[in-house]
């Protein structure tokens, strides 16, 4: 990791720390713990869009995955919270692994082809067989650990941020690793890769595996905090809402994904007065988002950060 | 003649390969001895490229052998031949455009000093400064180093050839193959690519095998060159007897 991520990560922990100290109204508080939630699933897909240049159509899928998979342990088996939770990354890792392997040797998108199939698939299976179907079920174990069972909203802020925070350090140190240099590389060229050794099917297939885990734990997460599943927040339009994070908040740099999740998060919230017309202005802002910032909001920034500084 | 003193560090053996009903190479045969620098050339179209990509695992060849130091790599990946010592650069440059010039290095120095997915992301002081010292000393090698920080595709042609060289050169091959490392190079570019190659063959004992149609460096440096035409071996020789050879000739200028 860089000096420059090191010092950003050490300032958003200490945001985090003291944010549920000034602030009370658990309104925000809840709009945080969904902006972490998001900037999970996103962070996901930006590493394996931006660094290894392949597109997920359904992340939303393993987003489901872990949420229904660690709320039927815990409700159904009666298993521990953190060990359900550890299950359903577990188990969607695993069909990440499956769906990768030969959906990646193939050159050309056929992981974002296999990937909405999957999603869909995944919809359908919570649909029809998931408890309660489409109207979904409740009663699931809130969060809970050593005993300690999480109640109050600033306990929840703290548990997906604390994640939220340990995913973004991995990333980061990936990223600036010579692994993270491969797979920038792929990226730029598959032949050159290839030739100088890197074994690109494995590191994609890694880096999907990821991207996986880290939907799968931000699903599980939201199971136990919101203790109410139905498969609706889990269809493609998820999926599509996340692409949008990655693609908004830039695609080539990782806190791009926490920039995408907190505009993509908020803006429902703040277009709420606009009452009719708010998906219209939703759009609209989307459309100009991706019309005058085609690399995303934080490499822009830099780009201006970087000429501020040069004069 | 002094031809048993030397091993062959790579054995091309009866390869064969067609496009749909075309034959682009036939039954080929030759070897590449350890230290030399052997050039391969021939009119376009002779198959000299896709003979390149079938040594490096790129495309696969229909029936015979190739043997690298003494080892059938027949149906082995690029990337596991790229392990054992095998590295190449392109006719049309492969360099990662987006990635700084002194990345690109250590994008060449990844497959000897991966440490593993899980690792990378644990270690918190990312890329050692021992491999930055090793990309920026490959820089100095190959005349880069004033370069080191700028994007690879702001380069010009010249020096992104010296790019591909040098990331090679951070695999720590022992065979190189070079695809017309001198195409869009000028005249004082391409002799100081000639001193280049030259000396990463006598400094770094690194053998090379070059496709390349500028005859004049290829005579000025090579030890043996291999003629194709129409995919076939026509005539093989150090340099003096090649420019003196007929069907040579007749091959170049296309007469009868």
């Amino acid at each position: 990791m860089s000096k420059g991520n090191a010092i950003v990560l050490f300032i958003l922990g200490i945001f985090i720390i003291f944010l549920p100290q000034i602030i009370t109204d658990n309104y925000i508080l809840t709009i945080g713990i969904f902006i972490g939630i998001n900037a999970l699933v996103a962070m996901g897909l930006t590493i394996l869009m931006g660094y290894a240049g392949q597109i997920s159509l359904g992340q939303a899928g393993f987003y489901g995955l872990g949420a229904y998979v660690s709320a039927i342990l815990s409700l159904k088996f009666g298993l521990p919270v953190p060990l359900s939770v550890f299950i359903a990354i577990f188990i969607a890792s695993l069909i990440a692994v499956i769906l990768a392997i030969p959906s990646l040797r193939l050159k050309g998108h056929y992981l974002a082809v296999a990937t909405l199939g999957f999603g869909e698939i995944i919809h359908i299976i919570l649909n029809e067989w998931g408890p309660g179907g489409p109207s979904g079920f409740g009663d699931i174990p809130p969060f809970s650990i050593f005993g300690y069972t999480l109640s109050s909203t600033g306990e929840y802020f703290y548990l997906i941020w604390i994640f939220v925070i340990l995913a973004m350090t991995f990333s980061l140190n990936l990223i600036h690793s010579l692994t993270g240099k491969a797979l920038r590389a792929i990226h730029d060229s598959e032949l050159a890769s290839v030739s100088l050794g890197i074994n690109i099917t494995k590191l994609k297939i890694k880096v999907f595996v990821l991207s996986s885990i880290y939907a799968s734990l931000a699903g599980a997460l939201y199971a136990h905090y919101v203790t109410f599943l139905s498969p609706s927040g889990f269809s493609l339009f998820y999926s599509i809402l996340i692409l949008m994070m990655v693609v908004i908040g830039g695609i080539t740099n990782i806190w791009g994904a926490i920039a995408g999740a907190i505009i993509i998060t908020i803006l429902p919230e703040i277009l709420r007065g606009f009452k009719e017309i708010d998906i219209l202005i939703y759009g609209l802002i989307l459309t100009l988002c991706i019309l005058f910032m085609r690399k995303g909001i934080v490499p822009l920034f830099i780009e201006i950060w970087e000429k501020v500084i040069k004069k | 003649m002094g031809k048993s003193d030397k091993k062959m560090i790579l054995e091309i053996k009866n390869v064969s390969k067609s496009f749909g009903g075309i034959k682009a190479l036939k039954n080929i045969n030759f070897s590449v001895k350890e230290g030399e620098i052997h050039a391969l050339i021939g009119p376009n179209g002779a198959g000299k490229t896709t003979l390149l990509n079938i040594i490096s695992g790129i495309e696969k060849m229909d029936s015979g052998d190739i043997r690298f130091k003494n080892f059938s790599i027949k149906g082995k990946p690029p990337y596991k031949r790229a392990a054992l010592g095998l590295a190449r650069t392109f006719q049309n440059l492969e360099i990662f455009g987006n990635l700084k010039v002194f990345e690109n290095i250590l994008a060449g120095l990844y497959v000897r000093n991966q440490k593993g997915f899980l690792k990378s992301g644990i270690t918190l002081k990312g890329i050692d400064k021992d491999l930055i010292t090793q990309s920026l000393s490959i820089l100095e090698y190959v005349n880069l180093l004033n370069k080191k920080d700028e994007l690879a595709k702001n380069l010009p042609i010249g020096e992104q050839r010296l790019l591909e060289l040098g990331r090679a050169i951070a695999t720590e091959p022992q065979l190189i193959l070079l695809d017309e490392p001198a195409a869009g190079l000028n005249m004082r570019e391409t002799k100081n690519l000639s001193q280049l190659i030259q000396k990463i063959r006598n400094e770094k004992a690194i053998t090379i095998l070059i496709v390349e149609h500028d005859m004049e460096l290829v005579m000025g440096i090579s030890d043996m060159i291999t003629v194709l035409n129409f995919g076939e071996v026509i005539a093989e020789g150090e340099p003096i007897m090649i420019q003196k050879n007929p069907s040579v000739i007749s091959a170049y200028l296309g007469e009868d």
